[in-house]
């Protein structure tokens, strides 16, 4: 009788039923991807870290890669090393464009990582030297089937290689930039040599348990290698770093969605509360015992919840997916986390029935009539928004008057200015249409006198709350988008030669690349990563290695002028950090830092402080002469400067073509770090949209949901002679009333917001300078507020005006 | 219709429609094979890279109507036996394309229609991009199918001249072609009979000795391709013409040592295969000399693989030189030597051929090779001379008394009779010259006999003045006397006789000529320890310089002056 009751209540509301499994759903399914996305980069980043090393644990590697050895005696000797795998890798040109060519020895092509076929037979590498396995996405682009030639040079060499299978993108083809080509190392050596077997880079896989620090001393020590960089082949440190940088916007707006989407669980729930208390009185007023009313509102929300948990729950994989393929890789293998997708349907599920049954477990303490006209507020239940206002108001003061008070507080207060405002805007609107109720238009008095007569503004504080937290969401993706588009343009006239000897800075033309006609500026220099110590607890940072470099990028000098900091940097030992740096680690001038490149320390110095948007701030600058005195490094890049990038990498190519140098212009260079970075920004932007839907979706369930409550109101109103389209507008003004004071306050608010999520971003090791957009801000909250006040329009209210229920 | 009915009448759609489009998606095009089709193309324009009339597909009539219908039979059988050979085989399809388009090109028609040498050969490989692994898989699939379904080739070719030669209203030109290839044609089955029973072993020689000579195979063309023939771009072309000009040193060390690998790799693959390696190259031999092949193409694989038998002499010696080359080349992190050779071939340096910056340089490698590093202090280069010494004893010991059998101890008595050939009644250890000049014209002749003994009964010459005049020369040498004329009978069993007897002979000459031979190598040794080393060292010591200066001139009078003196040294 009880869950008949139950499933008559779904079923005579069919729509509140639909919208409440719906949110539900849709707040597990963001709730998980929330919770797996952090994962699923840092997977990601693994996996593109490891793409070429794949399960070996230490990689040796020549200086540069146009130092090869011919041999790896002795190394499979070392206690602990399982297998050895040397490789020849180079890049070459096929059709005007770069290739990667990794050379294996005979067998040893799935040593590292699995080869995932999708056409054609890869033991055919085995039968001869020039049979190659191309990736998917280079197949497509250069138009290649199984069986195709293609056309590799280098230098003044030019092979033909066949394609024996077609692999999909993922393992060595993972990042695919430039496109990857595996093959034997004979094949690749013929492109230096002839068909010999010479080698860059070797791979060790240790045995279980074995040291990878003493197999990399041991190595270090052999005479054969000592030439050679000996490391890790994981950098689990810069995959964590890495993909902190990459995920801490979305982590942070995500926290944003998923807080919005269970609070909207949690006000679909309390839309029909009145309804529910009427229905409570009434089932009092006929003899039903507490537990009974208790366990009708529980089996109906069971099976709502319970609903929503299980299609949220199916749905979360695929909005996941969705999210990842969108951002990062169609071809990431991810796995569903049974215990984190358990952990967001019990979240939505919990929320859910809490949200209906602590109102109702309240009204049942209530007398019947109590519940028929809703009691007066209780004094704490009153002071409680004026509270959090002050709470809030306090914690922001905090925040940016007392030192070192950002970073989790910021988050706090993310949270806590949010819900401040959610709960005092119905205050605002109060006195707002307070104000207006004293205009004589009907419509106007009318809609404001109805406002008034509310006890409960739910749709507004939906509307704020979903208007605010978009607001912020298409403000980060302005901000990062902005930020790395900066970023970007910075190197839009630049090309990066690598592959040069370590000695090209003795020679005053560079080996004649400075003679090149239309090179505005070059310079040698070191462009590679190493770690700080002290930032970060051993931070990757990029290494620009020469005070030449002060000239060729628009930095903003911070500790000095720019004269002044070039002549810091050619006293040894000295660097010059971004004010990043500062800001997040607390590092100032005259500091000592340790700097690890390749395995190698030294406590460098730092003597100046930069401000760039470059690699958002992780960068250090030394003199090459800095880099040779303390680490014996050459230069390993020229760094040049033209007004056609594009043109300028493809003229030092064909000049320089016995010389092999790896000339691309910079923005091809970190093509795919920038898609990556700027799809996760994008992720942002879509959140942002999702949300947008998300809110006006639930605005319309619960304007429809709600629009009973009213009903006796408009039917007394129609038969006292007011005429459909006054009541119309009214109804117009009043959602008109909710847009604008939520606009006003996400509008004032969203600015603090702002402030505090940029600082909440340094919990993530993210430096950003505050930057405002007010017109993104304003499109945002005008096409919200638009969108809410033509729903009475938009959903047929005047059509349902009618007499017929006045008995 | 309820509703319910309503719903599931949808659902099915939808899940049969989802369904339709996965087994769409899934469907697998099963690739299409067009290997025949690209093999096919290429025995059409192999056969018009031939004569431009001919194809594959000729009707009777259209083959009778042609001036030389036989031949066109005999080249069908022979391209169609390739073509076999190739589709059975590894070689990918895009290659096989390229040998088309190849023998499309001028240059590819020009081959096929002019006689094929092995410089020729490499020129084609080259062009077609074949690597180590596919001569490699090309000159064993060819031997051995040759062998064991050669006679197949004949018989097929047999059979439809026959068939032309029926039509009574064949032209006279046509009829005499289809005549002689038909003897060329029965002459080489018969040859194929008679060799038959030699075919099943020399088959399973040949299969045990696969890899190892596969390897030969390979490491012969891969260093042919490295080194150069004077025809192509190899090192030695590179280093003169300035090629390998931005290499840096760590890239040249780089070079040469994977040079050295691969002799020392390739060094120890023959000396575990050398015992079948050896059987096999002889069995072939032995079937070589038995057959008509009658084709040119399989004529100089088995002149190639015939020249592998002193590999496995010659690669352990190699292998010293390499080693000695490499340790000195290596030497400290600067690589000094690297540097100073190099510096011979900087531009401006090369201009002329046999330019004194060359002569410098090769002496810095042969001296290397020796393990004399020129720029070394006195003493060191004393030390180093002393071990020299002994590595020429060494290398003159295994040419001269070492090893059983081979080219090595023929390549010393050549070496020998060529450094006292001034006059045939001078002495070597009491052996006039004269001996050592039959000696080695004898084994010469030989060769040139087996090769005329071929021609004549294959119809590739017509006249047998050739065979007449080797015969002659070999029945002199090991009879004193000779008979042969126009009107001898020359059967097998005449063949024989001749080839036998001068082996014999040779045979019973060899032990007392390489017992001179040793004793005249002592003396070279001697003088080259001496004069030629000392001659090196003073060349290596000059510095190279820039061609068209002053400093050039006096250079290369200095050089010219130093060759004198170790060619008057050494040649007396």
């Amino acid at each position: 009788m009880i869950f008949k009751l139950a499933l008559k209540n779904i079923s005579s509301k069919p729509l509140r039923a639909v919208a409440t499994v719906l949110v539900i759903a849709i707040a597990v399914a963001l709730v998980f991807s929330m919770l797996s996305f952090s994962d699923a980069v840092y997977d990601y980043l693994f996996q593109v870290e490891t793409a070429g090393a794949g399960i070996s644990d230490v990689t040796l590697k020549t200086n540069s890669t146009s130092d090869r050895i011919t041999g790896v005696s002795g190394l499979d000797g070392i206690e602990g090393v399982d297998k050895v795998v040397p490789t020849l890798n180079m890049y070459a040109l096929s059709n005007g464009q770069y290739l990667s060519l990794r050379g294996f020895d005979k067998g040893d092509y799935e040593t590292l990582a699995d080869i995932d076929v999708v056409e054609g037979d890869i033991s055919l590498l085995d039968q001869n030297i020039d049979n190659v396995v191309v990736s998917e996405s280079m197949a497509e682009e250069f138009d290649l089937k199984v069986g195709s030639s293609l056309q590799i040079e280098s230098g003044e060499k030019k092979l033909t290689f066949y394609v024996v299978a077609i692999a999909k993108n993922n393992g060595y083809f993972l990042t695919d930039s430039p496109h990857v080509v595996v093959c034997n190392v004979k094949g690749v050596s013929r492109l230096i040599y002839g068909e010999f077997a010479v080698y860059n880079e070797i791979y060790l896989v240790l045995e279980e348990g074995a040291s990878t620090s003493s197999v990399i001393t041991e190595v270090k020590s052999m005479s054969d290698y000592k030439d050679m960089t000996v490391s890790e082949s994981k950098d689990v440190k810069y995959v964590e770093n890495q993909s902190t940088s990459m995920s801490a916007p979305v982590v942070i707006a995500g926290l944003g969605v998923a807080v919005i989407a269970i609070a909207f669980v949690v006000l679909i729930s309390l839309t029909s509360l009145s309804e529910r208390r009427k229905y409570v009185a009434k089932l009092m007023g006929v003899g039903g015992t507490k537990s009974q009313i208790l366990f009708i509102f529980l089996a109906e929300v069971l099976i709502l919840a319970f609903a929503g948990a299980v299609i949220g729950s199916v749905l979360a994989s695929g909005v996941f997916a969705a999210l990842l393929a969108a951002t990062l890789s169609s071809m990431i293998a991810f796995s569903i986390s049974a215990l984190k997708l358990f952990g967001a349907a019990v979240i939505g599920f919990v929320t859910a029935v809490v949200a209906v049954l602590v109102p109702i477990a309240t009204t049942l303490n209530r007398t019947v009539r109590a519940n028929e006209n809703e009691k007066k507020k209780s004094v704490l239940w009153t002071a409680l928004p004026i509270a959090l206002l002050l709470v809030a108001v306090v914690s922001v003061i905090i925040e940016f008057t007392a030192k070192g008070g950002k970073g989790s507080l910021s988050l706090v207060n993310v949270v806590l200015v949010l819900v401040a405002l959610v709960v005092n805007v119905p205050f605002v609107l109060r006195g707002v249409a307070k104000l207006l109720s004293k205009f004589r238009n009907p419509a106007v008095q009318l809609g404001s006198k109805t406002t008034l007569r509310e006890r409960r503004h739910t749709r507004l504080q939906i509307l704020t709350a979903g208007m605010t937290v978009t607001m912020l969401l298409f403000m980060a993706w302005s901000v990062t988008t902005d930020i790395f588009t900066g970023y970007l343009t910075e190197f839009e006239d630049k090309v990066l030669v690598t592959n040069v000897h370590s000695t090209i800075a003795d020679s005053p033309t560079l080996e004649g690349i400075a003679d090149v006609d239309g090179v505005k500026s070059a310079v040698p220099l070191i462009w590679r990563q190493g770690k700080m110590v002290e930032a970060g607890k051993g931070k990757t940072v990029n290494i620009i290695g020469s005070e030449k470099a002060l000239d060729l990028i628009d930095f903003a000098f911070v500790s000095d002028d720019k004269e002044t900091m070039k002549q810091i940097l050619l006293t040894p030992g000295n660097i010059v950090i971004d004010k990043a740096y500062q800001e997040l680690y607390g590092i100032n001038v005259g500091d000592k830092v340790t700097v690890e490149i390749d395995g190698k320390s030294a406590t460098l110095t730092v003597a100046g402080i930069t401000r760039h948007k470059l690699f958002n701030g992780n960068y250090i600058i030394a003199s090459l002469d800095t880099f040779e005195a303390e680490y014996g490094m050459g230069a390993d890049t020229v760094l040049v400067v033209s007004d056609d990038a594009t043109l300028m990498a493809e003229k030092i190519r064909s000049e320089f073509v016995k010389k092999n140098y790896y000339a691309v212009d910079a923005l091809t260079l970190y093509k795919w770090d920038a898609e990556s970075l700027g799809n996760v920004f994008d992720l942002v932007g879509t959140l942002a949209i999702v949300m947008v839907v998300l809110v006006y979706m639930v605005l319309i369930a619960s304007a429809v949901a709600s629009r009973p409550n009213g009903e006796k109101c408009r039917t007394a109103m129609l038969s006292a002679g007011m005429s459909r389209k006054t009541l119309l507008s009214s109804e117009c003004f009043e959602y008109a009333l909710n847009s604008l004071v939520s606009f006003v306050t996400s509008f004032a608010v969203s600015v603090l917001m702002t402030a505090s999520l940029i600082g909440a971003l340094r919990l993530f090791g993210l430096y950003f300078e505050f930057m405002y957009s007010a017109d993104v801000v304003a499109y945002v909250g005008v096409a919200l507020s638009v969108g809410y006040t033509l729903i009475p329009l938009l959903a047929g209210f005047k059509k349902k005006y009618t007499l017929k229920r006045q008995k | 219709m309820k509703k319910s009915s309503k719903i599931l009448i949808i659902l099915l759609v939808i899940v049969t429609s989802v369904a339709m489009i996965f087994t769409a998606c899934d469907k697998d095009e099963q690739p299409v094979d067009t290997r025949p089709q690209t093999v096919d193309r290429l025995v059409s324009v192999a056969l018009k890279a031939q004569n431009n009339s001919w194809k594959v597909d000729m009707t009777e009539a259209e083959i009778k109507a042609l001036s030389a219908p036989a031949t066109y039979v005999v080249a069908r059988e022979w391209t169609l036996f390739f073509a076999d050979v190739i589709e059975s085989g590894s070689l990918q399809e895009g290659k096989i394309s390229r040998i088309a388009d190849y023998l499309e090109s001028a240059e590819g028609k020009a081959l096929v229609g002019g006689e094929v040498d092995v410089n020729n050969f490499f020129d084609v490989v080259r062009s077609i991009g074949f690597t180590g692994a596919d001569v490699e898989t090309l000159v064993y699939d060819v031997l051995h199918t040759f062998i064991s379904e050669g006679e197949g080739i004949y018989n097929r070719a047999i059979a439809d001249i026959e068939k032309i030669m029926g039509d009574a209203t064949l032209t006279t030109e046509a009829r005499e072609n289809a005549h002689n290839q038909l003897v060329k044609m029965q002459t080489g089955r018969d040859s194929f009979k008679h060799a038959s029973l030699g075919a099943e072993e020399t088959i399973k020689a040949l299969e045990d000795a696969e890899s190892g000579v596969k390897n030969l195979v390979s490491f012969t063309y891969n260093t042919a391709m490295l080194f150069g023939d004077g025809s192509n771009s190899g090192l030695f072309e590179a280093l003169q013409d300035g090629s390998l000009e931005g290499a840096s040193t760590s890239e040249v060390a780089t070079y040469l040592s994977s040079v050295v690998s691969s002799v020392k790799d390739m060094s120890a693959t023959i000396e575990s295969d050398a015992v079948s390696i050896r059987s096999a190259i002889n069995s072939l031999m032995g079937f070589y000399d038995l057959v008509v092949v009658a084709d040119p193409t399989i004529e100089t694989i088995f002149t190639v693989v015939s020249n592998y038998k002193t590999l496995p002499t010659v690669l352990p010696l190699a292998c010293d030189f390499v080693e000695n080359l490499e340790t000195i080349a290596l030497k400290g992190d600067d690589y000094s030597f690297i540097e100073g050779v190099m510096g011979c071939f900087k531009e401006g340096y090369t201009e002329e051929y046999d330019g004194a910056n060359l002569y410098i340089a090769w002496s810095r490698l042969i001296l290397a090779m020796l393990g004399i590093d020129y720029s070394e202090s006195l003493d060191t280069i004393t030390t180093q001379w002393g071990s020299a010494k002994e590595v020429i004893n060494d290398l003159m010991n295994e040419l001269v008394v070492g090893g059983n059998e081979g080219a090595g101890k023929d390549l010393s008595i050549y070496l020998a009779f060529m450094l006292n050939s001034e006059s045939e009644e001078d002495n070597i250890n009491g052996v006039k010259t004269e001996r050592f000049a039959s000696f080695v014209l004898a084994d010469i002749y030989l060769k040139q006999f087996k090769k005329h003994y071929r021609e004549y009964k294959s119809g590739v010459v017509t006249t047998p003045d050739s065979l007449i005049g080797s015969a002659n020369f070999l029945m002199k040498y090991y009879s004193g006397e000779s008979n042969v004329s126009i009107n001898t009978n020359f059967t097998t069993t005449w063949y024989e006789g001749i080839v036998n007897g001068t082996l014999s002979k040779m045979e019973s000459e060899r032990t007392p000529l390489y017992e001179a031979a040793h004793y005249e190598m002592d003396n070279l040794t001697k003088t080259l320890t001496t004069t030629f080393i000392t001659g090196l060292l003073d060349m290596a010591s000059l510095t190279p310089q820039k061609v068209g200066t002053d400093g050039y001139t006096a250079l290369k009078a200095e050089v010219e002056n130093i060759y004198t003196q170790i060619a008057e040294a050494i040649l007396g």
